[in-house]
């Protein structure tokens, strides 16, 4: 092409743009002084008045294209008033008839001439049986069928007068929650149709119709399908692109989830006035079905002043009603695997009714448990570990928001939890803390540190803190959470934030009793009991600082009725306030265990035998579950059933060792109680084995610790049981060594290292040594001996008293030689 | 002809060599009539014949097996509109011989029906467009998009990277133009 053709052209372009701008009366001036060919200038008038006249024509000559095979005026008893639309191969009239003098408008749809054939007409009467099936007030409802006289099948349908439903929402300048209200009732037509087993696979807004009553008519049934049960429905059939599935377009089985697809197209379309993903052509839908692209956020749509204005609100203002919830519920229709949508309409109807009535919905954002899911899969935790993850999400998230009973903040709360479990998530999975985070106490460590970027309330700050600090003491890293209760403890006392402090204090006080620091535990746990009785302390807090005063009280031997009276109340207050079953049965559980301690094995078999009805449904209670079948074990044993003590006890290990790993804090005590039962039942060695296992890993967590004195004494007696009287000799010693200056030296705990001592010199033949040994444990295990397993230790005490007196007696010199 | 030469003919055929587009038709165009024949048996009445319809469904086709990239959307399209053209123009010629393969039509977009659908006139059309082809490349392909393949002003915007007003104030030009092409004798 030459340069001056060229020209010509552009200037061509340039004259008519120009001249089609001007009002038609200034057409010829302006052109004048525009241009000096006047071949030009009546070459683009020509051309200004063909482009109008070109549509004007249109309108006209639509229908003739349509009808050209010659127009029936005549269906049966049908009247035909004229054409109502047309496509390739069929032709829709309206037409009418008189019933009862009253004119009853129709529309009748019936094969193009040419179109005539088997595959057709059975087509034809395929839609014609679906259509049969429904009868629902937003359906097109079929009234008739027939053949013409020259034998072309035709249907008589309701004739529907109303507006395509996006000019409808766009006319009527609706809302974003009055289109949500008329959107509903799409998804109830087809939540209808899928009862029916009816998928239809081409909903699109053209084929949705809105009466002037408002509505909604769903028109076109053609493209539909009957689901056969056991069947995989597929089409070779390509319905518009822009609303059709992924897995449409990559023909693969169809289901109902199709259907959910095109909603969510439909809805994201009506909300932002644009299509998801800029899919306005085939090979932009086809490209993101075979990319798997996910859904777009409705946020991200480009908001026109035009599109906030027929949504009767303001550009920034629809931006953000179109984040959260509603966005959420889009993008869970649009995913790219059918999996991930929602199961059912009815699914879809529920979320999308709640989001109405501002209630929490039921799907929640991917991003967090997605990255979750990711992070566990990289690291391949147990089970376990996954199971205190979730107790870290729950912890963190929802017990945060169940305990300060604020159900209306709940939903901005799960907002900023989601984006800082994102960044948790991300954070542990990079390489930003120097490495891949891969204990779940590092990662409980690094939510602590970016949580005040996400928490700036402090109130809140420290309900998230609590439940982290709970999820570490859970975790068994008591350093960490202890650290942490107690700088929320420092925080809340400062704001006069009793329930935080309260809380606090009570698992601080806790923790330190089972690292022996009994002054501090005992005046922690009263200071916690003493906060809570405050009314802004939720009952859940309550419940817990009566529990650990009374039992650790209890358990470390300072046992008064009070304490008894305490954990009762906290179960009845669990109950009455409505905690959780959870909650209740750990209250149950605490109860039950003092019972136990006070000797009435009866009821608390009882206690423990409820707990299990509410733990044994919980896959998440597992750890629960068999502390409960520890104790179960413990009452059976000292019912002397040795056998069931064995088998429960056996159990509760098991248990532990698969929710909280063989290294837990609770398979370890599990493992002590197993060794005991198997010295029991004569099966010494074995026992003196998972001893010698357990016992260093024991050292390792709370080497220092009073309680350590307990796996040491199943060590001595494992010992014993296997005649190695010289290690038991030296265990029963470290047992008054971790005791003494932490366990009040009248305490019973003294007196069973000691009788463990005495024994083992009574088996190495020292018995004038072991006499002193004997002496003490007779004296303090005579104390408070309640329980059947108590007086059986005195007894037994008594019984070692007597033989070593008798022995030394005898032969005062025989330990000499057995030195 | 092997499929991979799809690509390859797409290439020759945007770098301008002539034959390549002949060659293109013959290994395009019996798949399409092969879709649309397929696709009328089977399916849907209305929409089913828009040549849309039948030209997704190739692509799909060859994207599925991977004969054609994404990438190559733009070409595809342009092609396919170019052979819808030739469709029309042959059925204008000779109605005789696509009776005999069946009657499937492909109908004129609506805003092509001021043009009086005779055989002459579409004759004279075709003219007209191998003369825009040769004077604007580009109007011509929007023209062959949006009135031969019933894409939409959007769609037509989106393939072509521009935007929806650009087609439309084109489009208007064309209009006029063509109008004058058809109706003035001097021309």
């Amino acid at each position: 092409m030459t340069a001056n053709v060229q020209d010509d052209w552009q200037h061509l372009q340039a004259l008519f743009e120009l001249i089609d701008r001007t009002p038609e009366r200034a057409r010829v001036q302006v052109l004048d002084s525009a241009c000096t060919d006047p071949e030009m200038r009546a070459r683009v008038l020509r051309m200004v008045r063909g482009a109008n006249e070109s549509e004007s024509s249109v309108a006209h000559e639509e229908l003739s294209l349509a009808g050209s095979g010659g127009r029936p005026t005549q269906f049966g008893p049908y009247q035909v008033l004229g054409v109502i639309g047309s496509g390739g191969v069929g032709t829709v009239y309206l037409a009418e008839r008189l019933l009862g003098g009253a004119p009853q408008r129709v529309a009748i749809k019936v094969l193009s001439p040419h179109a005539a054939g088997r595959h057709f007409i059975e087509r034809f009467h395929r839609e014609q049986h679906i259509l049969a099936m429904l009868d629902h007030p937003y359906i097109t409802r079929l009234r008739d069928a027939g053949l013409t006289d020259n034998g072309q099948p035709y249907l008589v349908m309701d004739f529907v007068e109303g507006t395509q439903l996006d000019d409808y929402c766009d006319r009527e300048s609706l809302s974003v929650e009055a289109r949500v209200r008329l959107f509903l009732q799409v998804c109830e037509a087809i939540a209808y149709a899928h009862r029916n087993l009816i998928v239809h696979l081409d909903l699109k807004p053209s084929n949705i119709l809105v009466t002037t009553e408002g509505t909604v008519k769903l028109l076109d049934f053609g493209t539909s399908k009957l689901l056969q049960p056991d069947e995989s429905v597929t089409s070779t059939i390509l319905a518009t692109p822009a609303y059709a599935s992924p897995e449409q377009l990559r023909n693969e089985p169809l289901t109902t989830a199709c259907d959910i697809y095109a909603l969510g197209a439909i809805l994201f379309f009506l909300l932002t006035g644009q299509m998801e993903g800029g899919r306005r052509s085939a090979a932009v839908a086809i490209e993101r079905a075979f990319k798997e692209t996910q859904p777009q956020h409705l946020a991200a749509a480009q908001i026109t002043e035009e599109v906030a204005r027929t949504r009767a609100t303001t550009g920034p203002r629809l931006q953000r009603l179109l984040r959260g919830d509603i966005d959420t519920i889009v993008a869970k229709c649009l995913r790219p695997n059918a999996t991930d949508r929602y199961a059912s309409i009815d699914a879809l109807i529920q979320d999308l009714t709640r989001y109405l009535e501002g209630r929490p919905i039921l799907a929640r954002p991917q991003t967090a448990l997605y990255l979750g899911g990711m992070f566990l899969r990289r690291h391949r935790f147990s089970a376990a570990i996954t199971g205190l993850l979730v107790v870290a999400l729950i912890a963190t998230g929802v017990l945060a928001g169940w305990r300060q009973h604020e159900a209306l903040r709940d939903g901005r709360r799960a907002l900023t939890m989601q984006s800082f479990m994102y960044r948790l998530f991300k954070f542990a999975n990079s390489n930003t803390v120097g490495k891949p985070t891969f204990s779940v106490t590092e990662f409980l460590e690094l939510s602590l540190r970016l949580l005040p970027d996400y928490i700036k309330d402090p109130v809140d700050l420290r309900q998230a803190q609590l439940g982290i600090a709970e999820s570490m003491y859970e975790n068994d890293a008591y350093p960490q959470a202890r650290k942490t209760f107690e700088t929320v403890a420092t925080s809340a006392h400062v704001a006069g934030d009793i329930a935080a402090e309260a809380e606090a204090d009570a698992f601080a006080g806790h923790i330190d009793y089972a690292n022996g620091d009994l002054q501090s535990g005992a005046a922690l746990t009263e200071r916690a009991l003493k906060l809570s009785q405050d009314n802004s302390v939720p009952a859940s807090v309550r419940v817990w600082s009566e529990i650990y005063y009374a039992w650790d009280r209890d358990d470390n031997g300072f046992r008064t009725d009070e304490n008894l009276r305490l954990l009762k109340q906290a179960v009845d207050e669990a109950r009455r306030g409505h905690l959780s079953e959870r909650e209740t049965a750990d209250a149950l559980y605490n109860y039950g265990e003092d019972v136990e301690l006070r000797g009435d094995m009866k009821a608390a078999a009882a206690a423990f035998n409820e707990t299990l009805n509410v733990y044994k449904d919980d896959p998440a209670a597992l750890c629960e579950q068999s502390a409960v079948y520890g104790e179960l074990g413990w009452v059976a044993v000292m019912q002397d059933d040795h056998a069931r003590g064995l088998k429960l006890v056996q159990k509760a290990y098991d248990g532990y060792r698969r929710c909280a790993g063989p290294e837990s804090r609770g398979a370890l005590t599990e493992v002590i109680f197993l060794a005991g039962e198997l010295v029991q039942v004569g099966r010494g060695p074995e026992a003196l084995a998972i001893m010698n296992n357990a016992l260093p890993k024991w050292r390792q967590l709370n080497g220092t610790s009073p309680d350590f004195s307990e796996p040491l004494n199943y060590m001595a007696m494992a010992e014993l049981a296997t005649g190695h009287a010289v290690e038991a000799e030296a265990h029963a010693r470290e047992m008054v060594e971790v005791q003494t200056g932490k366990v009040d030296p009248k305490d019973r705990r003294f007196g069973v290292s000691h009788l463990l001592w005495a024994k083992a010199l009574v088996q190495q033949g020292r018995f004038t040594e072991a006499l002193p040994h004997a002496r003490i444990a007779d004296e303090l295990l005579a104390r408070n001996a309640v329980s059947p397993g108590a007086k059986e230790k005195m007894a037994e005490a008594h019984e070692v008293l007597l033989d070593v007196e008798a022995r030394a007696a005898r032969s005062g010199d025989g330990q000499m030689t057995a030195h | 002809m092997a499929d991979a030469e799809i690509t390859q003919l797409l290439n020759e055929w945007r770098e301008g060599e002539p034959a390549a587009l002949d060659r293109l038709f013959e290994a395009v165009y019996p798949r399409l009539r092969e879709i649309a024949g397929a696709l009328f048996r089977n399916e849907r009445l209305e929409n089913l014949l828009q040549p849309t319809s039948v030209v997704n469904e190739l692509f799909l086709r060859l994207v599925r097996k991977r004969e054609l990239r994404f990438e190559d959307r733009e070409h595809f399209y342009s092609l396919a509109a170019r052979i819808m053209r030739r469709v029309l123009m042959d059925h204008a010629r000779d109605s005789k011989r696509l009776k005999r393969d069946g009657g499937v039509r492909v109908p004129l977009d609506e805003n092509l029906v001021w043009i009086d659908a005779s055989d002459s006139a579409l004759s004279d059309l075709d003219e007209a467009l191998l003369k825009l082809d040769r004077v604007d490349p580009v109007k011509c392909r929007i023209v062959e998009l949006r009135f031969f393949l019933g894409f939409t002003a959007s769609e037509t915007a989106e393939l072509l990277s521009t935007s929806k007003a650009t087609v439309d104030r084109e489009l208007r030009f064309v209009k006029g133009w063509l109008y004058d092409q058809l109706h003035d004798p001097a021309t």
